[in-house]
């Protein structure tokens, strides 16, 4: 049988359907919620040693971070401002174009110029890191004395906002 | 680089030295025989009590010599009581105390750079010190984000945006509160619409406001 529903004449159709309207909002309202609180920290890191690079990206994959990569300041100043990840970890001696002429270019980007880096670097940049402290950076470290941990930490304490 | 060519070939002889962010750079204990001067950063000097409870009662800024007290005086004691830690990655210069000693005695005029610096040294510990005894923990994170927008705030339109990174942890430790306690009344600072987040920042909706929230 057939069940003609007008809520203009019926009080109990009208109800219905109000009930209805309401579940379909209150199911909008947790898919939403849950894809803001779920919602992926997306780092890009900048690292021409591959085998550093894949460490370092597994790692933070691992710990459910979305991240984007390269081997270049270049591609990695298009992917920056393109994508616009929550945090750049960046390698300071990059073949071509260095890692400190990236942060300067980053640094003229309106929203570049907000996004926090963390430089990777050698024992033996301190000039270079100096540089790149005056452009601001968050935080800047030492490869060699890397812990992984450490730094997981230290992105996700920067990030959570 | 200061105002004065002078010291600035002076500071030169020296090193510079890098620390990363929240590195300790002096212990308690540590004979002072150094006196280290800014060149970039900040770096916090801390009071660790016996039960671990840690007070921040200054921030020392670019340009700028710590400890505030290090002059030869026979009624202070060569040891360091506090814990000097970098804010923010910093490099500064580790000057030897007697050479510094021997260039303000050679250079009365230069030490004016010195003596600017400890006025208001003076005047910030004795705020810092009224909030910790008449405050409570909402006053003393309020009085943290006064000293990081007076650091490191930038005026836009309306607010004043903190331009670095700081998380709630950094917040605590200057305010020597829990990261707990400080996210509680740093969401109750937001709910008053005293300060927000933008682009990674924190900003003050309104300075003044804030200042007011101090003296309530």
């Amino acid at each position: 049988m057939k069940w003609n529903c007008n809520p203009k004449s019926n009080n109990f159709c009208k109800s219905v359907i109000l009930i209805t309207d309401l579940t379909k909002a209150v199911a909008y309202y947790v898919i939403y919620m849950s894809k803001i609180t779920n919602h992926e920290k997306k780092i890009l890191i900048i690292e021409d040693e591959t085998i550093l690079l894949e460490l370092f990206a597994d790692k933070f994959i691992s710990e459910k971070f979305e991240v984007l990569q390269s081997t270049t300041a270049e591609k990695g100043l298009k992917l920056a401002l393109k994508n616009k990840p929550d945090l750049i970890l960046l390698d300071i001696l990059l073949p071509k174009m260095d890692g400190l002429t990236m942060l300067k270019m980053l640094r003229a980007n309106s929203w570049g110029k907000n996004v926090p880096v963390i430089i990777l670097s050698n024992v033996t940049d301190q000039q270079k890191v100096s540089e790149a402290m005056k452009l601001g950076v968050y935080d800047y470290i030492i490869k060699t004395d890397l812990i992984l941990n450490d730094l997981v930490k230290q992105v996700k304490e920067v990030t959570n906002f | 680089m200061t105002n004065s060519s002078k010291f600035d070939t002076f500071l030169k002889q020296f090193k510079s030295i890098l620390y990363r962010r929240r590195e300790r750079i002096i212990l308690p204990g540590e004979e002072a025989d150094n006196v280290f001067y800014i060149e970039q950063g900040h770096v916090t000097q801390s009071i660790l009590s016996p039960n671990g409870n840690q007070f921040t009662p200054y921030i020392f800024a670019p340009n700028t010599f710590f400890p505030s007290i290090w002059f030869e005086n026979n009624h202070l004691s060569n040891i360091h009581d506090h814990e000097y830690e970098s804010l923010t990655p910093v490099e500064v210069y580790k000057i030897p105390k007697g050479k510094l000693m021997s260039y303000f005695r050679e250079n009365p005029n230069e030490i004016f750079i010195f003596y600017e610096q400890l006025t208001v040294y003076s005047a910030e510990l004795l705020k810092k010190l009224e909030t910790r005894v008449f405050g409570d923990a909402f006053h003393m994170v309020t009085l943290a984000l006064l000293d990081l927008a007076k650091l490191f705030g930038k005026k836009q339109t309306k607010e004043i945006i903190i331009n670095y990174w700081f998380t709630h942890q950094d917040i605590a430790n200057i305010s020597g509160l829990s990261r707990e306690v400080v996210t509680i009344q740093m969401n109750h600072l937001m709910k008053k619409q005293l300060i927000g987040y933008k682009n990674h920042f924190i900003v003050i909706n309104s300075l003044k406001a804030l200042e007011m929230e101090l003296q309530s």
